[in-house]
């Protein structure tokens, strides 16, 4: 019996053996990849632009680019268009989950796990992150060699809002800016005839919501719609005129008087009825971009993408506008936040953008992809689909963002709104002074930032529904913050 | 001779025994006591999710006391506490039912149905039809209640002293079914011939249900117990939907905690060090609850 016993125990070990060396085996496998072109990342030290660019262009590449929601037309066109220019260069999609958390952690897991990874889609503070953790390459070195492209030059200032540590380490092909979208028709009915603008502050369109607020139930008409459903987005509307999440020492800035001022008037015009609160939004998942059409709003913030999405509401879920808006409708810059500010100031985000892995054996290449993912696409399509950080799209190109929309039934729309809506948003895209980030001064960890602003989301229940004062609020979400900040 | 051939045929039925096991032992090894290793290691380092494993620094029992030192654990440990209340609310509530169902209800059929339907359902939709309901303006239960009289209705997951008790209603209404039918079977097992003696005898409901039912279905309740126990440990989902630990830190607790650190502020070595420690506490109570079975789980 013990010598079976024995038996079987060797037995068992040499399963778990075996089951170690399958392991072991599949992660290596990622390591030296099936095909000769693919990098391997196994012993390379950091890259510099010059130890690994390919020394023969006409070689056959194959660069991996990770990214997600990627299978739409315009993108399969997008890289049938490079595969054409750069016959030399395959880009072949790795396969993440179709969701932008579920994008993220798989692609963390991919990282960790040293898979293969040339080019990398992500936005602007994940790409902080990677940068500061060595995963992404510099890509000024590279841009040298490439006839001293100008990054700034040809993506515009919000590259200064892109660096880290002093470089760029990736390139965004959309930037992101948040517009105030007024019903004029309500303004005229209301007798107001003082248009928002770009001088007009917080404390003016705070009056004119209340003014603009009208109804009750199903015909209530909201002043002003806040377009996110976080409270400390609130707190946008002063980053725009240079409040920092941090301070010189590194600790949180909430005690900072704009912070009062600004969750102190969101207050009164949620308790006034002017304004949906942060709750009921959250509730309701309420979209200020339907409300406003529906003429359920007066004023609205919310991103410039707002008559896109218009489009689709309208053109495919035939949800308002069937006959084209049935309203007047104008953008303009955000509100000051006092009048002692400059206007049009906002913290223009870089948006979505490319980073070269610094593991990937053809920087060169991947660079060629990326600039042509973040400029040339977009001379060689027909329409456009975001704002473009690339500084020399022409006019009409930039028009077909919002005026080119293509049904789901294949019908092409060429003039969804005429001249005046784009025309509008390119005057504020060309006009917004971009206020220096946070980045540029003080790169601050994501980590320590999600962890303040999650005190505020849980913190500030407490004030917006009265049961403690602004004051008391104010030194809860410093105190929490503190502490959460310490890592 | 003989002997040895029955060694070799025995360990010939072991060894297939064992291949036929194989992939699973492998699946195991892999996905489970790999994982399980891995997370033990890095709960000592100071891993950040996304750095590369080799900058990784090993950091002793840092991680480990600085969770002894963090608010934030003995709150969510707190809370965690806190909502193992509803676990007898549950389990009374689910007997209740079952020996309801048990008896003559009409409709008892479509009534199963409708109990158990919350534990199937997606959770994402329950939660949309949760939030509605309890809507402070406009949900009909404060409508309800301001039909009664009461000006001022809780602000539910708005309120700190509110949302807690509503996410334990939450909890108990999904699950409640799910017990019911796992009583029912228990009970539906009992020899009737029991119950006929004990009415023969003169037994009263309450006399059979407290003699014969209860320690009966004795080890169904303990399992119902360790279930609701690990599971009251293991909540983060609905906190993340409901109230992202809010108002406060009312509703944080250990998995929500564990969840935040790891994948929101990439502390993975601190996030796997308080997995740990929440792993010691659930095995404990389950070793203490086993100690305890002898005394009232009759087999």
């Amino acid at each position: 019996m013990g010598k079976r016993n024995k038996v079987l125990y060797q037995v068992l070990v040499l399963l778990t053996l075996a089951a170690v060396l399958f392991v072991t085996a599949c992660s290596s496998g990622n390591k030296e990849g099936g095909s000769a072109s693919s990098a391997s990342p196994s012993g390379s030290p950091a890259s510099s632009a010059s130890d690994t660019a390919s020394k023969t262009p006409d070689k056959k590449v194959k660069l991996r680019f990770a990214a997600y929601n990627q299978d739409t037309p315009a993108i399969k066109q997008d890289l049938a268009n490079f595969a054409e220019a750069h016959p030399n260069i395959e880009v072949e999609v790795m396969n993440f989950p179709n969701d932008l958390n579920e994008y993220y952690k798989a692609l963390d897991v991919a990282i960790a796990g040293n898979e293969t990874i040339d080019v990398i889609l992500m936005q602007k503070d994940t790409a902080g992150k990677k940068a500061t953790q060595g995963i992404l390459t510099d890509l000024d070195s590279i841009a040298q060699k490439d006839n001293n492209f100008d990054i700034k030059a040809n993506y515009g200032s919000v590259m200064d809002g892109a660096k880290t540590n002093g470089k760029y380490y990736y390139i965004p092909y959309n930037i992101d800016f948040d517009v105030l979208y007024y019903n004029k028709d309500m303004f005229d009915a209301n007798g107001i005839t003082a248009y928002p603008d770009e001088n007009t502050t917080l404390k003016q369109l705070a009056d004119n919501a209340k003014k603009l607020t009208t109804g009750e139930g199903a015909n209530k008409v909201y002043g002003f719609v806040w377009g996110y459903a976080t409270y400390n987005s609130l707190l946008r509307l002063i980053e725009n005129e240079g409040w920092q999440w941090l301070k010189e020492d590194g600790t949180p800035n909430l005690e900072d008087p704009r912070v009062k001022e600004v969750f102190a008037t969101f207050k009164d015009l949620f308790d006034s009825g002017a304004v949906p609160s942060i709750a009921n939004m959250q509730l309701e998942k309420m979209n200020n971009r339907v409300v406003f059409a529906q003429k359920h709003a007066a004023m609205i913030i919310r991103n410039w993408w707002t008559p896109v999405q218009w489009n689709t509401l309208r053109y495919d879920d035939k949800l308002f506008w069937q006959n084209g808006p049935d309203f007047k409708f104008e953008a303009t810059h955000l509100p000051r936040f006092n009048d002692q500010d400059k206007p049009k100031l906002q913290f223009v985000q870089p948006g979505w953008g490319y980073g070269v892995s610094s593991k990937s054996k053809y920087p060169a290449e991947a660079w060629e992809f990326i600039k042509f993912m973040t400029a040339t696409r977009y001379e060689v399509s027909d329409a456009i689909t975001v704002i473009p950080a690339y500084t020399k799209i022409s006019d009409e190109k930039f028009a077909t963002i919002y005026n080119y929309y293509e049904k789901k039934d294949g019908t092409i729309i060429k003039d969804a709104y005429g001249p005046e809506v784009a025309a509008q948003h390119k005057k504020i895209k060309d006009e917004i002074v971009p206020t220096i980030s946070q980045f540029q001064i003080r790169p601050i960890d994501v980590g320590i930032q999600n962890a303040i602003m999650d005190v505020i989301e849980r913190e500030a229940t407490e004030y917006f529904t009265g049961k403690i004062d602004i004051d008391d609020f104010i030194k809860k979400i410093q105190a929490e913050a503190v502490k959460v900040a310490k890592k | 001779m003989q002997r040895s051939n029955f060694s070799r045929m025995a360990m010939k039925e072991n060894i297939t025994g064992y291949l036929f096991i194989l992939p699973n032992l492998i699946g195991l090894t892999v996905f489970t006591l790999f994982s399980l290793v891995f997370s033990l290691v890095i709960s000592f380092t100071n891993w950040d999710l996304v750095g590369q494993l080799k900058n990784v620094k090993f950091v002793g029992f840092d991680n480990f006391s600085a969770i002894f030192k963090d608010e934030y654990f003995w709150v969510s440990l707190w809370n965690n506490t806190w909502f193992l209340l509803a676990i007898p609310v549950n389990i009374l509530l689910a007997l209740l039912f079952a020996v309801a169902l048990n008896k003559y209800v009409f409709g008892r059929k479509s009534l199963r149905v409708i109990y158990f339907l919350p534990y199937i359902t997606n959770m994402a939709a329950i939660l949309v039809v949760w939030n509605m309901l309890f809507h402070p303006e406009k949900g009909p239960i404060n409508s309800f209640l301001r039909s009664l009289g009461i000006t001022h209705p809780p602000l539910w997951l708005l309120d700190s002293s509110w949302a807690k008790p509503n996410i334990a209603m939450f909890g108990i209404w999904t699950s409640v079914g799910f017990f019911t039918m796992i009583y029912l079977a228990a009970i539906q097992n009992i020899n009737k011939e029991l119950y006929e003696s004990a009415d023969i005898d003169g037994a009263s409901s309450r006399g059979k249900f407290v003699h014969i039912t209860f320690p009966l279905i004795s080890p169904t309740s303990f399992f119902i117990l360790i279930l609701s126990l690990i599971g009251s440990f293991q909540q983060w989902s609905n906190i993340q939907i409901m109230t992202e630990g809010g108002p406060g830190k009312s509703t944080y607790v250990l998995g929500f905690y564990i969840y935040k650190k790891g994948f929101s502020y990439y502390e993975m070595g601190y996030a796997s060090g308080v997995a740990w420690i929440l792993f010691l506490i659930i095995v404990g109570i389950m070793l203490v609850q086993w100690r305890m079975q002898k005394k009232w789980v009759h087999y």
